[in-house]
Protein backbone atom coordinates (compact mmCIF):
# COMPACT_ATOMS: atom_id res chain seq x y z
CA UNK A 1 0.00 0.00 0.00
CA UNK A 2 1.11 3.64 -0.91
CA UNK A 3 1.51 6.12 1.39
CA UNK A 4 -0.51 9.59 0.81
CA UNK A 5 -0.50 13.17 1.57
CA UNK A 6 -2.98 15.48 2.79
CA UNK A 7 -3.28 18.89 2.83
CA UNK A 8 -5.00 20.42 6.61
CA UNK A 9 -5.73 24.25 7.10
CA UNK A 10 -6.57 25.60 10.88
CA UNK A 11 -8.63 28.04 9.42
CA UNK A 12 -9.07 31.72 11.26
CA UNK A 13 -11.67 30.48 13.51
CA UNK A 14 -9.37 27.71 15.14
CA UNK A 15 -6.77 30.08 15.26
CA UNK A 16 -8.46 32.64 16.67
CA UNK A 17 -10.02 30.37 19.38
CA UNK A 18 -6.57 29.09 20.53
CA UNK A 19 -7.51 26.02 19.09
CA UNK A 20 -4.16 25.19 17.02
CA UNK A 21 -2.41 22.57 19.22
CA UNK A 22 -5.17 20.90 20.30
CA UNK A 23 -5.99 20.20 16.55
CA UNK A 24 -2.92 19.62 15.88
CA UNK A 25 -2.22 16.59 18.73
CA UNK A 26 -5.17 15.06 17.04
CA UNK A 27 -3.43 14.10 13.99
CA UNK A 28 0.17 13.48 15.83
CA UNK A 29 -1.56 10.95 18.11
CA UNK A 30 -3.22 8.93 15.70
CA UNK A 31 0.06 8.62 13.65
CA UNK A 32 -0.09 10.50 11.31
CA UNK A 33 3.53 12.52 9.69
CA UNK A 34 3.45 16.07 9.75
CA UNK A 35 5.96 16.30 7.04
CA UNK A 36 5.37 20.29 6.25
CA UNK A 37 3.74 22.91 8.36
CA UNK A 38 3.97 26.94 8.48
CA UNK A 39 1.93 29.79 9.71
CA UNK A 40 1.38 32.43 7.52
CA UNK A 41 -0.97 34.94 6.06
CA UNK A 42 -2.39 33.90 2.89
CA UNK A 43 -3.08 36.12 0.02
CA UNK A 44 -6.18 36.50 -1.73
CA UNK A 45 -5.02 34.79 -5.32
CA UNK A 46 -4.06 32.11 -3.21
CA UNK A 47 -7.46 31.27 -1.80
CA UNK A 48 -8.73 31.74 -5.00
CA UNK A 49 -6.55 29.52 -6.72
CA UNK A 50 -6.94 26.82 -3.81
CA UNK A 51 -10.69 26.80 -4.71
CA UNK A 52 -11.41 25.42 -8.19
CA UNK A 53 -12.63 28.15 -10.41
CA UNK A 54 -14.84 26.11 -12.04
CA UNK A 55 -18.50 25.74 -12.92
CA UNK A 56 -18.33 22.18 -11.67
CA UNK A 57 -17.26 23.31 -8.21
CA UNK A 58 -19.75 25.99 -7.89
CA UNK A 59 -22.24 24.51 -8.91
CA UNK A 60 -21.67 21.63 -6.83
CA UNK A 61 -21.49 23.94 -3.50
CA UNK A 62 -24.15 25.68 -4.92
CA UNK A 63 -26.23 22.72 -5.56
CA UNK A 64 -25.48 21.41 -1.49
CA UNK A 65 -26.31 24.60 -0.51
CA UNK A 66 -29.48 24.57 -2.46
CA UNK A 67 -30.53 21.04 -1.33
CA UNK A 68 -29.54 22.10 2.32
CA UNK A 69 -32.34 25.00 2.11
CA UNK A 70 -35.30 23.05 0.30
CA UNK A 71 -34.27 20.17 3.09
CA UNK A 72 -34.73 23.11 6.13
CA UNK A 73 -38.08 24.12 4.11
CA UNK A 74 -36.40 27.74 3.35
CA UNK A 75 -35.96 30.23 0.43
CA UNK A 76 -32.67 30.69 -1.11
CA UNK A 77 -33.65 32.97 -3.69
CA UNK A 78 -33.94 35.33 -0.32
CA UNK A 79 -30.12 35.10 0.96
CA UNK A 80 -28.60 35.04 -2.38
CA UNK A 81 -31.24 36.86 -5.03
CA UNK A 82 -30.92 33.99 -7.06
CA UNK A 83 -31.94 30.62 -7.27
CA UNK A 84 -28.86 29.79 -9.77
CA UNK A 85 -26.65 27.07 -8.53
CA UNK A 86 -23.77 28.61 -10.21
CA UNK A 87 -24.16 31.61 -9.14
CA UNK A 88 -24.92 30.72 -5.24
CA UNK A 89 -21.59 28.66 -5.74
CA UNK A 90 -19.87 32.06 -6.68
CA UNK A 91 -21.53 34.07 -3.65
CA UNK A 92 -20.34 31.16 -1.22
CA UNK A 93 -16.45 31.02 -2.66
CA UNK A 94 -16.42 34.96 -2.27
CA UNK A 95 -17.26 34.37 1.45
CA UNK A 96 -14.67 31.94 1.54
CA UNK A 97 -11.78 34.12 0.29
CA UNK A 98 -13.01 36.99 2.90
CA UNK A 99 -12.91 34.09 5.63
CA UNK A 100 -9.18 33.00 5.19
CA UNK A 101 -7.96 36.30 5.53
CA UNK A 102 -8.88 37.05 8.61
CA UNK A 103 -5.98 36.04 10.48
CA UNK A 104 -2.59 33.82 9.82
CA UNK A 105 -3.53 29.97 9.29
CA UNK A 106 -1.96 27.37 9.74
CA UNK A 107 -0.97 24.74 6.41
CA UNK A 108 0.14 21.49 7.13
CA UNK A 109 1.09 18.77 5.13
CA UNK A 110 0.35 15.19 6.70
CA UNK A 111 1.57 11.47 5.38
CA UNK A 112 0.70 8.20 6.15
CA UNK A 113 -1.23 5.30 4.71
CA UNK A 114 -4.62 6.10 4.21
CA UNK A 115 -3.84 9.49 4.91
CA UNK A 116 -7.11 10.85 3.60
CA UNK A 117 -9.80 8.95 4.71
CA UNK A 118 -8.33 8.71 8.18
CA UNK A 119 -7.85 13.16 7.57
CA UNK A 120 -11.72 13.08 7.14
CA UNK A 121 -12.68 10.60 9.64
CA UNK A 122 -10.54 12.70 12.15
CA UNK A 123 -12.27 16.30 10.97
CA UNK A 124 -15.89 14.98 10.77
CA UNK A 125 -18.82 15.71 8.42
CA UNK A 126 -17.87 19.66 6.72
CA UNK A 127 -20.99 20.99 8.40
CA UNK A 128 -20.34 21.53 12.15
CA UNK A 129 -23.73 20.74 13.33
CA UNK A 130 -23.79 17.82 11.70
CA UNK A 131 -20.58 16.40 12.80
CA UNK A 132 -19.64 13.30 15.37
CA UNK A 133 -18.68 13.64 18.74
CA UNK A 134 -15.02 12.64 18.83
CA UNK A 135 -14.62 14.55 15.58
CA UNK A 136 -12.38 18.47 15.67
CA UNK A 137 -15.72 19.78 13.96
CA UNK A 138 -18.30 17.98 15.97
CA UNK A 139 -16.27 18.62 19.39
CA UNK A 140 -14.92 22.53 19.02
CA UNK A 141 -17.97 23.51 16.74
CA UNK A 142 -21.34 23.57 16.13
CA UNK A 143 -22.07 26.00 13.14
CA UNK A 144 -24.99 25.07 10.66
CA UNK A 145 -25.39 26.28 6.68
CA UNK A 146 -28.53 28.50 7.65
CA UNK A 147 -27.43 30.42 10.27
CA UNK A 148 -23.99 31.04 8.06
CA UNK A 149 -26.52 31.93 5.04
CA UNK A 150 -28.62 34.36 7.81
CA UNK A 151 -25.62 36.52 8.28
CA UNK A 152 -24.14 36.75 4.93
CA UNK A 153 -20.81 34.44 5.72
CA UNK A 154 -18.98 31.39 5.07
CA UNK A 155 -19.67 28.00 7.28
CA UNK A 156 -16.58 28.03 10.05
CA UNK A 157 -15.92 25.13 10.13
CA UNK A 158 -12.49 25.36 11.72
CA UNK A 159 -10.52 22.77 9.03
CA UNK A 160 -10.17 22.31 5.82
CA UNK A 161 -8.93 18.52 4.97
CA UNK A 162 -8.23 17.61 1.55
CA UNK A 163 -11.10 15.69 -0.20
CA UNK A 164 -9.75 13.15 -2.26
CA UNK A 165 -6.48 11.27 -3.02
CA UNK A 166 -5.65 13.50 -6.24
CA UNK A 167 -6.70 16.47 -4.06
CA UNK A 168 -4.27 15.48 -1.36
CA UNK A 169 -1.07 15.73 -3.95
CA UNK A 170 -2.37 18.72 -5.30
CA UNK A 171 -3.15 20.60 -2.50
CA UNK A 172 0.04 19.88 -0.59
CA UNK A 173 2.00 21.11 -3.81
CA UNK A 174 0.31 23.84 -4.04
CA UNK A 175 0.72 25.24 -0.68
CA UNK A 176 4.34 24.09 -0.19
CA UNK A 177 7.49 23.80 -2.35
CA UNK A 178 9.81 20.64 -2.37
CA UNK A 179 12.06 22.03 -0.03
CA UNK A 180 9.55 22.89 2.46
CA UNK A 181 8.31 19.20 2.52
CA UNK A 182 10.61 16.77 4.87
CA UNK A 183 10.80 12.95 5.39
CA UNK A 184 11.76 11.60 8.41
CA UNK A 185 10.85 8.83 10.45
CA UNK A 186 8.52 9.37 13.53
CA UNK A 187 9.62 7.38 17.45
CA UNK A 188 6.65 5.65 16.84
CA UNK A 189 6.47 4.38 13.57
CA UNK A 190 8.71 1.19 14.01
CA UNK A 191 6.43 -0.33 16.22
CA UNK A 192 3.30 0.33 14.90
CA UNK A 193 3.87 -0.74 11.35
CA UNK A 194 6.39 -3.54 11.47
CA UNK B 1 4.66 45.26 27.62
CA UNK B 2 3.53 43.21 24.40
CA UNK B 3 7.27 41.38 23.58
CA UNK B 4 7.93 38.69 20.98
CA UNK B 5 9.30 35.32 21.66
CA UNK B 6 11.41 32.72 19.38
CA UNK B 7 10.65 28.91 20.15
CA UNK B 8 11.64 26.21 18.11
CA UNK B 9 10.55 22.36 18.41
CA UNK B 10 13.59 20.64 18.10
CA UNK B 11 13.74 16.94 15.98
CA UNK B 12 12.78 14.88 19.10
CA UNK B 13 10.01 16.22 19.97
CA UNK B 14 8.82 16.49 16.34
CA UNK B 15 9.74 12.98 15.98
CA UNK B 16 7.60 11.84 19.37
CA UNK B 17 4.27 14.05 18.05
CA UNK B 18 4.63 16.90 20.49
CA UNK B 19 4.08 19.62 18.21
CA UNK B 20 0.19 19.70 18.89
CA UNK B 21 1.13 19.70 22.69
CA UNK B 22 3.85 22.18 22.77
CA UNK B 23 2.01 24.84 21.05
CA UNK B 24 -1.21 24.05 22.80
CA UNK B 25 0.73 24.69 26.41
CA UNK B 26 1.97 28.56 25.07
CA UNK B 27 -1.52 29.01 23.57
CA UNK B 28 -3.67 27.83 26.63
CA UNK B 29 -1.51 31.07 28.39
CA UNK B 30 -2.75 33.54 25.76
CA UNK B 31 0.13 33.92 23.58
CA UNK B 32 -0.54 34.61 20.02
CA UNK B 33 1.33 32.72 17.58
CA UNK B 34 2.46 35.27 14.73
CA UNK B 35 4.50 32.59 12.46
CA UNK B 36 5.30 29.28 12.16
CA UNK B 37 8.04 27.39 9.82
CA UNK B 38 9.01 23.68 9.43
CA UNK B 39 12.66 23.15 8.33
CA UNK B 40 15.54 21.59 8.28
CA UNK B 41 18.34 24.09 8.40
CA UNK B 42 22.12 23.06 7.69
CA UNK B 43 25.29 22.88 9.94
CA UNK B 44 25.73 26.81 9.01
CA UNK B 45 22.54 28.19 9.51
CA UNK B 46 22.24 26.22 13.11
CA UNK B 47 25.53 27.56 13.92
CA UNK B 48 24.67 31.22 13.41
CA UNK B 49 21.68 30.91 15.45
CA UNK B 50 23.86 31.19 18.61
CA UNK B 51 26.31 33.81 19.52
CA UNK B 52 29.32 31.50 18.91
CA UNK B 53 31.71 34.56 19.93
CA UNK B 54 35.18 32.90 22.06
CA UNK B 55 32.97 33.89 25.05
CA UNK B 56 30.05 32.62 24.41
CA UNK B 57 32.32 29.15 23.71
CA UNK B 58 34.33 29.78 26.81
CA UNK B 59 31.14 29.77 28.86
CA UNK B 60 29.55 27.02 27.55
CA UNK B 61 32.40 24.87 29.06
CA UNK B 62 32.39 26.77 31.80
CA UNK B 63 28.01 25.73 32.46
CA UNK B 64 29.27 21.92 31.36
CA UNK B 65 32.63 22.07 33.93
CA UNK B 66 30.15 22.95 36.21
CA UNK B 67 27.25 20.40 35.73
CA UNK B 68 30.14 17.81 35.52
CA UNK B 69 31.00 18.65 38.80
CA UNK B 70 27.54 18.73 39.94
CA UNK B 71 27.19 15.07 38.90
CA UNK B 72 30.31 13.99 40.25
CA UNK B 73 31.69 12.52 37.08
CA UNK B 74 34.76 13.32 36.07
CA UNK B 75 35.53 15.65 33.60
CA UNK B 76 38.77 14.87 32.38
CA UNK B 77 38.53 11.57 32.12
CA UNK B 78 35.02 11.59 30.10
CA UNK B 79 35.90 14.30 27.58
CA UNK B 80 39.32 14.15 27.70
CA UNK B 81 39.63 17.79 28.69
CA UNK B 82 38.64 20.17 31.01
CA UNK B 83 39.77 23.54 29.15
CA UNK B 84 36.79 25.34 29.20
CA UNK B 85 37.24 26.50 25.65
CA UNK B 86 37.88 23.13 24.54
CA UNK B 87 34.40 21.91 25.79
CA UNK B 88 32.58 24.98 24.76
CA UNK B 89 33.43 23.98 21.03
CA UNK B 90 33.18 20.34 21.55
CA UNK B 91 29.53 20.92 23.21
CA UNK B 92 28.76 23.23 20.36
CA UNK B 93 29.66 20.68 17.78
CA UNK B 94 27.43 17.97 19.40
CA UNK B 95 24.92 20.80 19.84
CA UNK B 96 24.40 21.11 16.18
CA UNK B 97 24.79 17.67 15.63
CA UNK B 98 21.71 16.95 17.41
CA UNK B 99 19.43 19.72 15.62
CA UNK B 100 20.34 18.20 12.40
CA UNK B 101 18.49 14.88 13.71
CA UNK B 102 15.48 15.84 11.80
CA UNK B 103 13.00 18.82 11.10
CA UNK B 104 12.52 21.45 13.50
CA UNK B 105 9.45 23.75 13.91
CA UNK B 106 10.51 27.82 14.38
CA UNK B 107 7.95 29.95 15.58
CA UNK B 108 7.45 33.50 16.79
CA UNK B 109 4.86 33.84 19.40
CA UNK B 110 3.68 37.46 21.12
CA UNK B 111 2.01 38.18 23.69
CA UNK B 112 2.64 40.24 27.96
CA UNK B 113 5.94 39.14 28.97
CA UNK B 114 6.10 36.70 26.46
CA UNK B 115 9.90 35.65 26.94
CA UNK B 116 9.27 35.51 30.51
CA UNK B 117 6.30 33.13 30.12
CA UNK B 118 7.88 31.11 27.07
CA UNK B 119 10.90 30.77 29.37
CA UNK B 120 8.56 29.78 32.52
CA UNK B 121 6.43 27.07 30.97
CA UNK B 122 9.45 25.44 29.12
CA UNK B 123 11.06 24.52 32.37
CA UNK B 124 15.38 24.74 33.16
CA UNK B 125 17.57 23.78 30.15
CA UNK B 126 18.57 20.58 31.74
CA UNK B 127 15.32 18.31 31.70
CA UNK B 128 15.62 16.58 34.87
CA UNK B 129 16.31 19.94 36.64
CA UNK B 130 13.05 21.32 35.31
CA UNK B 131 10.29 22.24 38.31
CA UNK B 132 7.28 19.96 37.85
CA UNK B 133 4.58 20.28 35.10
CA UNK B 134 7.20 22.36 32.93
CA UNK B 135 7.24 21.05 29.24
CA UNK B 136 11.02 20.59 29.68
CA UNK B 137 10.23 17.89 33.18
CA UNK B 138 6.65 16.74 31.58
CA UNK B 139 8.11 15.40 28.55
CA UNK B 140 12.06 14.30 29.24
CA UNK B 141 14.16 12.49 31.47
CA UNK B 142 17.36 13.97 30.06
CA UNK B 143 20.19 15.10 31.91
CA UNK B 144 23.96 15.95 31.82
CA UNK B 145 25.19 12.66 33.31
CA UNK B 146 22.79 10.95 30.94
CA UNK B 147 24.15 12.75 27.67
CA UNK B 148 27.47 12.35 28.41
CA UNK B 149 27.35 9.01 29.09
CA UNK B 150 26.15 8.67 25.51
CA UNK B 151 28.30 11.06 23.48
CA UNK B 152 25.99 13.92 23.07
CA UNK B 153 24.21 17.24 24.22
CA UNK B 154 21.44 17.01 26.80
CA UNK B 155 18.64 17.19 24.33
CA UNK B 156 16.63 20.65 25.01
CA UNK B 157 13.99 19.78 22.89
CA UNK B 158 12.46 23.28 23.06
CA UNK B 159 14.71 26.44 22.48
CA UNK B 160 12.99 29.69 24.20
CA UNK B 161 14.52 32.91 23.77
CA UNK B 162 16.53 34.12 26.73
CA UNK B 163 16.13 37.65 26.79
CA UNK B 164 13.69 40.69 24.78
CA UNK B 165 17.24 41.05 23.17
CA UNK B 166 18.18 37.95 22.07
CA UNK B 167 14.18 37.13 20.93
CA UNK B 168 14.82 40.31 18.74
CA UNK B 169 17.84 38.93 16.92
CA UNK B 170 16.40 35.69 16.98
CA UNK B 171 13.52 36.17 15.21
CA UNK B 172 15.11 38.48 12.87
CA UNK B 173 17.83 35.49 11.76
CA UNK B 174 14.45 33.60 11.36
CA UNK B 175 11.75 35.44 9.96
CA UNK B 176 14.37 38.10 8.40
CA UNK B 177 12.49 41.20 7.50
CA UNK B 178 9.28 39.89 8.21
CA UNK B 179 6.31 41.82 9.12
CA UNK B 180 4.01 40.44 11.73
CA UNK B 181 0.72 41.56 10.91
CA UNK B 182 -1.81 42.48 14.20
CA UNK B 183 -5.10 40.08 14.65
CA UNK B 184 -7.38 39.02 17.02
CA UNK B 185 -7.44 36.34 19.39
CA UNK B 186 -10.46 35.41 21.62
CA UNK B 187 -8.61 36.68 25.15
CA UNK B 188 -7.39 39.81 23.52
CA UNK B 189 -10.72 41.76 24.60
CA UNK B 190 -10.53 40.00 27.93
CA UNK B 191 -7.00 40.84 29.25
CA UNK B 192 -5.97 43.79 26.82
CA UNK B 193 -7.93 45.88 26.19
Amino acid sequence: MNKQKALLIIKPDGVQRGLIGKIITRFEQVGLKIIGLKFEWVTKEKVIAHYPETEVWFKKVGERTLTNYAKKGLDAKKVFNTDDAIQIGRTVKKWLIKYFQESPVLIMALESYDCIEIVRKLSGNTIPVLAHPGTIRGDFSHDTIDLANEQNRPLRNIIHASDTVEDGEKEVNFWFTKDELFSYELAGEKFMFK
Amino acid sequence: MIEQTLIIIKPDAVKRGLIGKIIETFENVGLKLMAAKMLRPDKKVIKNHYPGTSGWIKEMGKKTLSSFKQSGVDIKEKMGTDDPVKLGQFVYDRLIKYWQEGPIIVMTWEGPDAVQIARKLRGHTIPLLAQTRTLHSSYSFDSSTLSSSLDRVVKTFIHASGSVEEAEREIEYWFPKTEFKKYEREVDSLYLK
